[in-house]
């Protein structure tokens, strides 16, 4: 694992990962899995899965991963935005049964490049592969864009190599940044100080009607 | 008055002779210097007083307390001639000090009738300028035009009363063989004598009533602006308070001398820099910082802060005091990193909560520690950059940017100091609080944005939207349930609570106590824990139930002065991320968000109920609507348990009714026969 060459040992990167999908895609579940190692379970401590914290240690580099779930019914559209500002890395979920489900996560990617550019890191996530035989989203015709991780949540396959290589990425990212600004005294996750003004108006994405299940 | 007194003393001097009588005015000669002395006595303390307490006050002397205080002055000179008049008075009119005495004396009489009537003229002028024209009226109400009114009224009144001095002087009346301090007009009016004063010449007698009731009227004038000048404060007071009132009636209308700086400076003073102008202000707040440089003397600006520690001793008070001089230690002598053993298991759990949950008593301390000589260079640097943006009087764009702009210097300085990141977090946290609670009144719904308009608009769409349920919004709660009620209750209350905080975390901790709330809520009706959906579902219904006041320019302010560190990061930047989203949902709300129809969102924005039988949405009733329902079943049950009981009671009159007859007709037989013994036993 490469070492930290630039950055001290007591260095912390704090990052904000978002994740993106329709509701029921099972991102809920991810999150769960990935940090509490739990499924569908009775013994479940915290009383929210939607802000979640991680506390990692990649070649020495301390993480801190803010992982925020983020409101994926089709009447939230819209708010995607507020959710998604300033955040260091992406994670869209789809269900690998749901075609409708991966289209969402295709208009996202165009979305966050157009808004954020190359500054997040994107995974794109086939979630619920245990349910390979209803398969309806070919691998093929998911490979094409960002990268691509398959998992599942129930049978916790996939899961913590995606986020380790997201932090990885991050960590490169971020240290890139720090290059660019050719300053290593400041703080890579802390770096975008400042205030950042809200745009109350975000662009609004045609919703059509038509719900889903509304607990996932 | 007092110039027909002039005119009548001539008169008597010239009509002495006619004769007037003389002894019905006997006893004035020891009451009237008795009033003169009593007066000489009273106004020499009064006037005295007014004169210090004027000239006491100088930062806050308004124009009309230097009015005052010549007027004061004015009657004090006069007061000093009073017991020359009282001897007069006292010997019979006899003036046994000499011409010079004579005119003088006579001469500040004058002098002080004038000066009192031009000083009150102008008083009065002055205040209807501040009451009626303030605004306008500034320079005619400067000091300048103060100054030099008061030099013309000083050189007019002893202009006007020039005549007295030429003309007064002593006559010795042969007649009486008493020296009168009198007019002598025969240097003006020599061979026509009576020429000035022919109107008045019919009125023999009446000379002599004035004469001695100059005394009276002296007296009266005299004790008149004795009292005046002693309630000059209550009496402006007074004033001030009606003024007040009026202004309350007429608008905005400021006094002149209450804008100005107190330092007395001549320049405009400022509320926010507490009556001084920006000069002044600066240079007393230059003074005070240095004065607590001198008696508190950094030994080390490198070592010893333990500001933040005790935050971690929350509920290990006891050791407290130990900790902190461990720690000072460890900070005073080397760089070495601090022991990370004493840290909280906050940094341990994974899933933590942010560290938004400051307990108000962190906040105390760290106030108190900024007190100590050794955090004084922060503690300048505070009030350094406080007063220079009140100072400058900046607008919100500019804040905005140099609040946070304090920050990275703080944290420079912190990250030389091989601080953990925690507690130069929990430090700045610390300082935003200071700097925000101090700012808070410039910049919270600053004037130069329209935040004062969105906010209104946010509040009337928010009451437009009262008939959203939440079976609408799709939260997944069980009806009707009292905890989930309450829950949703205490979540209302924690979001309207937050306008009345005033630091950007304060506010923050109020969306997070409200988030926790409605995961409460959410959690009591649903097991599993509760996703981004149904937490937001629930958050947008608790915007919408409670309203809370201002809360578009709220939130503006949180995310205008909010450190990035917990906005951007913590556990409750989501939770006030959400609230945006929530906001954004409820400014953008249409019919399909809601699963309604465009007409049926229509029909229900414009207040009358859409045909409830066709929307399947619509059939929960308003709460209202099914207690009434339950109330009437209830009564009808009640009705007929009514019913039921009346029919019991008139069954069980009549088996009363029978049993009283049987039991009466018992008795009845049982007299019968016992009578019938009774008769028996007697025969």
């Amino acid at each position: 694992m490469a070492a930290g060459g630039t950055g001290g040992v007591n260095k912390t990167y704090s990052f904000k990962v978002v994740l993106l999908g329709e509701g029921c895609v099972g991102k809920t579940s991810l999150v769960l899995r990935y940090c509490e190692n739990k499924f569908n379970d009775k013994h479940i401590t915290t009383l929210q899965a939607s802000f979640l914290t991680k506390k990692l240690n990649i070649g020495g580099k301390r993480v801190n991963l803010a992982i925020w779930d983020t409101a994926g019914q089709e009447r939230f559209h819209a708010l995607g935005p507020i959710y998604y500002r300033d955040s260091n890395g992406a994670i869209l979920v789809y269900d690998v049964t749901d075609e409708d489900s991966f289209q969402k996560v295709k208009n996202w990617v165009k979305e966050l490049r157009k808004m954020l550019g190359n500054e997040i890191c994107l995974c794109i996530v086939g979630n619920k592969i245990d349910l390979e035989k209803e398969r309806n989203v070919s691998v093929q015709e998911a490979e094409g864009g960002a990268k691509h991780y398959h998992t599942s949540a129930k049978l916790n396959k996939g899961i913590e190599e995606l986020f380790l290589d997201l932090c990885k990425r991050m960590i490169e990212t971020a240290q890139a940044d720090e290059r660019a600004k050719g300053n290593g005294s400041s703080q890579a996750g802390t770096a975008r100080r400042g205030v950042q003004i809200v745009d109350d108006e975000p662009q609004s994405a045609a919703t059509a009607g038509g719900g889903c299940c509304s607990s996932g | 008055m007092e110039y027909k007194d002039e005119n009548y003393d001539d008169y008597y001097y010239d009509e002495n002779a006619t004769g007037c009588d003389y002894s019905e005015w006997e006893p004035s000669y020891s009451l009237i210097p008795v009033l003169y002395m009593l007066i000489f006595i009273l106004g020499l303390s009064g006037n005295g007083v007014v004169i210090f307490t004027v000239w006491q006050s100088k930062s806050k002397r308004r124009a009309a307390d230097i009015y005052i205080g010549n007027l004061a002055l004015a009657d004090l000179t006069f007061v000093a001639t009073l017991p020359l008049w009282a001897v007069y008075t006292a010997l019979g009119y006899h003036w046994p000090f000499g011409v010079a005495l004579c005119k003088i004396s006579s001469y500040l009489v004058l002098v002080n009738m004038y000066a009192s009537v031009f000083c009150l003229t102008c008083l009065s002028f002055d205040r209807y300028l501040a009451i009626v024209h303030s605004l306008s009226s500034s320079r005619l109400r400067s000091r300048g035009t103060m100054l030099a009114s008061l030099l013309i009224i000083w050189m007019l009144s002893g202009l006007l009363a020039m005549p007295t001095l030429l003309f007064r002087t002593t006559v010795i009346d042969n007649l009486t063989n008493k020296t009168t301090c009198a007019m002598d007009f025969s240097l003006a009016c020599e061979e026509n004598r009576l020429c000035w004063f022919n109107p008045l010449h019919h009125r023999d007698c009446y000379w002599s009533v004035t004469r001695r009731g100059q005394a009276e009227t002296l007296g009266s004038v005299c004790s008149l602006g004795t009292w005046l000048d002693r309630n000059g404060e209550v009496t402006f007071k007074l004033g001030r308070n009606s003024k007040i009132m009026w202004e309350a009636h007429r608008g905005i209308h400021v006094d002149q001398s209450e804008l100005l700086c107190k330092e007395g400076c001549g320049y405009y003073g400022n509320p926010a820099w507490q009556g001084y102008c920006s000069k002044c202000w600066r240079k007393r707040n230059r003074n005070q910082p240095d004065q607590k440089r001198d008696t508190g003397p950094c030994p080390s600006v490198e070592g010893g802060k333990p500001l933040t520690f005790s935050k971690f001793e929350e509920k290990k008070s006891s050791e407290m005091s130990r900790r902190v001089n461990t720690m000072k230690r460890l900070f005073g002598g080397s760089r070495t990193p601090p022991k990370r053993g004493s840290e909280p298991a906050e940094t341990q759990s994974v899933t933590s909560t942010a560290p938004q949950k400051s307990q108000p008593g962190d906040f105390t301390e760290f106030l108190k520690s900024l007190r100590k000589p050794s955090t004084q260079v922060l503690h300048r640097r505070c009030t350094a950059f406080l007063s220079s943006l009140e100072s400058q009087r900046v607008t919100l764009p500019q804040t905005s940017l140099s609040v946070p702009l304090t920050h990275p210097t703080t944290q420079e300085r912190r990250d030389d100091q091989g601080f953990p990141e925690e507690q130069s977090a929990l430090m700045m946290e610390h300082i935003e609080k200071l700097i925000m609670t101090r700012l808070y009144k410039w910049v919270f719904c600053p004037d130069s944005s329209d935040d004062e308009h969105r906010d209104l608009t946010l509040q009337r769409r928010i009451r437009a939207l009262h008939w959203v349920t939440p079976q609408m919004l799709r939260i997944p709660v069980g009806e009707g349930r009292s905890e989930v009620n309450d829950h949703f209750l205490s979540a209302i209350t924690a979001i309207i609570g937050m306008d009345a905080k005033r630091a950007p975390q304060d506010k923050l901790s109020c969306v997070f106590k409200c988030s926790q709330s409605i995961f409460t809520a959410l959690a009591s009706s649903n097991p599993e824990p509760a996703n981004a959906d149904d937490f937001l579902s629930g958050l947008i219904h608790v915007v919408l139930k409670a309203n809370p006041p201002r809360l578009h320019s709220n939130m503006q302010y949180i995310i205008r002065f909010g450190l990035p560190h917990s906005l951007m990061a913590g556990e409750s930047g989501y939770y006030f991320t959400n609230l945006c989203c929530a906001v954004t949902f409820i400014e953008k709300l249409n019919g399909p968000s809601l699963n309604l129809t465009p007409e049926q969102f229509e029909g229900y924005m414009q207040g009358r109920k859409p045909a409830e039988r066709e929307s399947p949405v619509s059939e929960p009733e308003s709460e209202g609507l099914q207690l009434a329902k339950k109330n009437r079943e209830l009564l009808r049950e009640i009705e007929k348990r009514q019913e039921r009981v009346a029919l019991g009671v008139r069954e069980m009159e009549e088996e009363l009714g029978k049993w009283v007859q049987s039991v009466q007709a018992q008795v009845q037989e049982i007299k019968a026969n016992a009578a019938l013994d009774v008769i028996s036993t007697k025969s």
